[in-house]
C-alpha cells in the first residue's frame, strides 16, 4: 500500500513539475504578447469606426442602448459631421456559418449605409473570409433598411451573394438591416 | 540512421500527409490558399520541432504511466506560445487560420512523432526528425493548397494565373473538392511511389 502510493505521488509530482513549467512559460509569453494584441483589437475596432463614417466625423457620443428582440447589434455610437449632420457607427454580431461576425457599420442622418467594415470572424478560409474584401461588403455602400441577398444580377436594395458562402453573406446582411432598424429607435425614425 | 537520412524520412519516405495520412482535419480544411497552407505548416513545424526537442530532452525524466499526459501537455504549451506569437506579429495570418492553429494541438503527426521518435532518440535527432516532419507537411500543404487555389480560384498566391477568362470551379476549394484532390494526389505519389519499386527491382 506505502509503495503504491509512493508510487503514486512521485507520478503527480512529475506531472505537476511538467505541468507548472509550462504555464511559467506561457505566462512569460502572455506577458509580452498581451499588450500588442489588444493594442491590435482597438486599432482595428476604432480605424473601422473611423473608416465607415468618414474623416469628417468628431469624436462621438455612445448611445445607451436596449436591444430589441434578437437584434444582434451591442453598440451604437452617435457622431456629429462637419456639416452639423449626424451620422452613427453602428456595431453588431451577426451569426455566421461558424459563430458570430463582429463587425462596424456607419449610417448617414438618412440611415443610409455609408461603409461596412468586417473586425472579426471564423468563417471558412477562402470561403466566408471573402466577405472581408472591398468586392463584396462595399456593395452595402448606399443600401438602405431591407437589404436582400441574391446569387443572381442585383438589383435595387439587393447585394449579390458570396459564391459557396451563402451563409455568411445573409448574416451581414442581417447585421446591416440590425443595425438600420436599431438606429432607427435613436435617430427618431430616420427617413 | 544518419542525420540526413532522418531529416529526408520525414520529407520523402514517412511523409506525414501523403504516406502516413496523419493531420488529415488540418490539410484538408486550411488548405484553399497557398498562404493558408504555408502558415499551417510552417507553424506546426514550429510546434513539432519545439515538442520534439523538449520530449527528447525530458525523456529519461517522464515516466512511461504518465508519458502521455506529459506530451499532451508541452505539446499544448507549445501551441499556445505559437498561437499568441502570431496574434501579436502576424494578425493577418492568426485570422485567416482561425480556430485551426490551436487544433494543431490535436493534430497526430506531433504526438505519433514524440511518442515514435522523440521518445526514444537524442535530442539533435529529435530536432532533426521534427524539420523533416515538419518540412514535409508543409510540402504537401503547399502542392495541396495550390492545386485547390488555381482550380478553385484561378490564382496561385493571389497572383492570377489561368487569365481573365477563366470561371473558377468552386468545388475545389469546397469541402468535398479537398476529398476529391487529396484522394487523387495520394493515388498519383503512390503510383510513382510503386513504379520506383519496380524499376529498382
Amino acid at each position: 500500500m506505502v509503495i503504491i502510493m509512493r508510487e503514486y505521488i512521485k507520478l503527480g509530482g512529475i506531472l505537476f513539475i511538467i505541468t507548472f513549467t509550462v504555464a511559467l512559460s506561457l505566462g512569460v509569453v502572455n506577458s509580452f504578447t498581451k499588450g500588442k494584441i489588444e493594442q491590435l483589437a482597438q486599432n482595428a475596432q476604432s480605424e473601422a469606426g473611423k473608416g465607415v463614417i468618414g474623416d469628417t466625423a468628431q469624436g462621438g457620443t455612445e448611445v445607451s442602448y436596449t436591444p430589441s428582440g434578437n437584434t444582434s447589434v451591442d453598440k451604437i455610437t452617435e457622431h456629429i459631421l462637419a456639416n452639423g449632420e449626424k451620422a452613427y457607427s453602428v456595431s453588431c454580431k451577426p451569426v455566421g456559418y461558424a459563430g458570430a461576425i463582429s463587425m462596424t457599420l456607419g449610417l448617414d442622418s438618412n440611415l443610409n449605409v455609408t461603409g461596412v467594415a468586417i473586425t472579426g470572424m471564423n468563417e471558412t478560409p477562402g470561403l466566408g473570409t471573402r466577405a472581408k474584401e472591398p468586392s463584396f461588403y462595399e456593395q452595402f455602400i448606399g443600401k438602405k433598411e431591407g437589404v436582400s441577398v441574391t446569387k443572381d444580377t442585383p438589383n435595387g436594395n439587393q447585394i449579390q451573394a458570396i459564391s459557396g458562402a451563402t451563409i455568411t453573406s445573409k448574416a451581414v446582411a442581417k447585421g446591416v438591416n440590425d443595425a438600420i432598424s436599431e438606429a432607427h429607435a435613436i435617430a427618431g425614425g430616420g427617413n | 540512421m544518419n542525420k540526413t537520412s532522418i531529416f529526408l524520412n520525414g520529407i520523402f519516405d514517412e511523409n506525414p500527409t501523403f504516406m502516413q495520412l496523419l493531420g488529415m482535419c488540418p490539410t484538408l480544411a486550411v488548405t484553399t490558399s497557398v498562404v493558408n497552407g504555408i502558415g499551417m505548416g510552417l507553424s506546426t513545424t514550429a510546434v513539432l520541432v519545439g515538442s520534439n526537442l523538449a520530449i527528447s530532452m525530458l525523456r529519461k525524466f517522464i515516466p512511461e504511466k504518465i508519458r502521455i499526459a506529459s506530451y499532451v501537455v508541452i505539446i499544448a504549451g507549445f501551441v499556445t506560445i505559437i498561437d499568441m506569437l502570431l496574434r501579436a506579429y502576424i494578425p493577418s495570418l492568426s485570422k485567416s487560420l482561425g480556430i485551426f492553429i490551436p487544433l494543431i494541438v490535436v493534430n497526430c503527426i506531433i504526438l505519433a512523432r514524440a511518442e515514435s521518435f522523440a521518445s526514444k532518440n537524442k535530442v539533435t535527432n529529435s530536432m532533426l526528425d521534427g524539420f523533416g516532419m515538419g518540412f514535409g507537411f508543409t510540402g504537401a500543404l503547399i502542392i495541396f493548397s495550390a492545386i485547390r487555389e488555381l482550380i478553385g480560384n484561378g490564382t496561385i498566391l493571389n497572383f492570377h494565373i489561368m487569365g481573365e477568362h477563366y470561371q473558377p470551379a468552386l468545388l475545389a476549394i469546397l469541402p468535398p473538392g479537398a476529398f476529391i484532390i487529396l484522394g487523387l494526389l495520394v493515388g498519383v505519389i503512390n503510383l510513382i511511389k510503386m513504379n520506383r519499386g519496380k524499376n529498382n527491382a
